[in-house]
């Protein structure tokens, strides 16, 4: 794999399949985020660490464990859920170790938990997608990053959100749902950049 | 109802067909209701250190079941929900740690819980499929029908559909408006002290 390969690959997952505006995963962290843009970066970095380390877990897991005893079709959904639930859990437990002042006050907003959805999804698309251990590295990563974005952009769009002048009816999670809407259809300006 | 919305995550992302969005609603309510029937029988027997991660196990098992059941009797199904199949056990997994249906109260809840992800997601499917497409697909395992608006109805007029609908920005779309509407519900009932939903 050539070095435009992996930057149209990241580009893609990065932009034009953004995990949150076109895989509709990782909706929980991206929903719940805070308005300081400090403590939407630091979940969306962990976020994606745990991505490519449950990747590069599960990847040779399938291919060496499941696959060749023909267990695939019939535990992998089982194994994957228990694993990754597994591992955000020990990186939950990790980050309170590592910092144990500030990680309360991160992750009161939303635990890293509710991030499992993304996390999961990774694995299943590269399964799905028959991508080889590389490529399922960068896109892993790259959609981390991509999810980091996302939170990026909606904790800066929080300020606006919160705002009096917004209906009764429309107030919080509806006219979130709303801007992530436009925020979509701007990102599906990119398509077509890489053929 | 915060955390039931987020749930909502994989009805939204395969509703731009009627039938997928028929077909989520029904799988992601026959999972729920499995999964908190079992641990909703179990849990008190477990200890509190463990509970969690039986709870994930079990969900997974059902989600399995519910998966090769699906792959047997409608091959064609499962695969254009592809990978949000199996990803409805992280969803049904948010809601039992949001309280959704662990408690006393829980089948109460449970229920009513599976009636409004059926709701939602019939209403989302139809809608985004008339708005985006302008047909009605009811195919299921090579039986059922297409029915195409445009043709049978607007014979004259040339509309072109929403393209919107179909794509990732309009799932957003609906749950926006359909969330503002049942928040404007609330308030009116709120305002009036009746109790609707």
């Amino acid at each position: 794999m050539d070095l435009l390969k992996i930057t149209s690959a990241s580009f893609a997952a990065i932009f034009i399949n953004n995990f949150v505006f076109s895989r509709f995963l990782g909706f929980c962290p991206f929903f719940t985020v805070s308005k300081k843009p400090y403590f939407a970066v630091i979940p969306g970095l962990a976020v994606t660490v745990l991505m490519t380390l449950t990747c590069a877990v599960l990847y040779p897991l399938n291919h060496y464990v499941l696959a060749p005893m023909i267990l695939e079709k019939y535990l992998q959904t089982a194994v994957f859920v228990f694993l990754a639930y597994l591992i955000t859990q020990a990186a939950q437990f990790a980050m309170k170790r590592i910092m144990p002042y500030s990680s309360g006050e991160i992750f009161s907003y939303f635990p890293l938990l509710s991030s499992n959805c993304a996390v999961l999804g990774a694995a299943f698309i590269i399964i799905n997608e028959n991508y080889n251990i590389i490529q399922g590295l960068v896109f892993s990563f790259s959609s981390g990053i991509g999810l980091t974005l996302a939170l990026l952009m909606m904790s800066s769009v929080k300020e606006r959100i919160d705002s009096p002048h917004i209906p009764a009816a429309f107030k919080d999670l509806p006219i979130s749902l709303i801007s992530a809407a436009l925020m979509a259809l701007s990102m599906y300006g990119f398509t077509g950049i890489f053929k | 109802m915060k955390h039931f919305v987020l749930g909502l995550a994989p009805v939204l992302a395969v509703s731009t067909l009627t039938i997928n969005g028929i077909g989520m609603g029904l799988i992601f309510a026959l999972t729920l209701l499995l999964s908190s029937g079992l641990i909703f029988l179990i849990r008190d027997h477990l200890p509190e250190i463990i509970r969690n991660s039986i709870s994930v196990i079990i969900i997974a098992a059902v989600v399995t079941l519910i998966q090769l059941a699906t792959v047997h009797y409608a091959p064609d199904l499962c695969a254009s929900l592809g990978i949000y199949l199996p990803i409805i056990a992280v969803n049904c997994y948010i809601y039992y740690s949001a309280g959704v249906y662990p408690g006393a109260e829980a089948p109460l809840k449970t229920f009513k819980a599976c009636l409004y992800i059926v709701i939602i997601s019939v209403f989302a499917g139809l809608f985004r499929e008339i708005a985006g497409k302008g047909t009605i697909t009811m195919m299921i395992a090579g039986a059922g029908f297409t029915y195409d608006l445009g043709k049978s109805i607007l014979k004259d007029i040339s509309l072109s559909p929403a393209v919107v609908f179909a794509m990732p920005a309009g799932g957003f779309l609906i749950a926006g408006l359909v969330l503002a509407f049942i928040q404007h519900i609330k308030n009116i009932s709120r305002r009036n002290k009746t109790w609707i939903c």
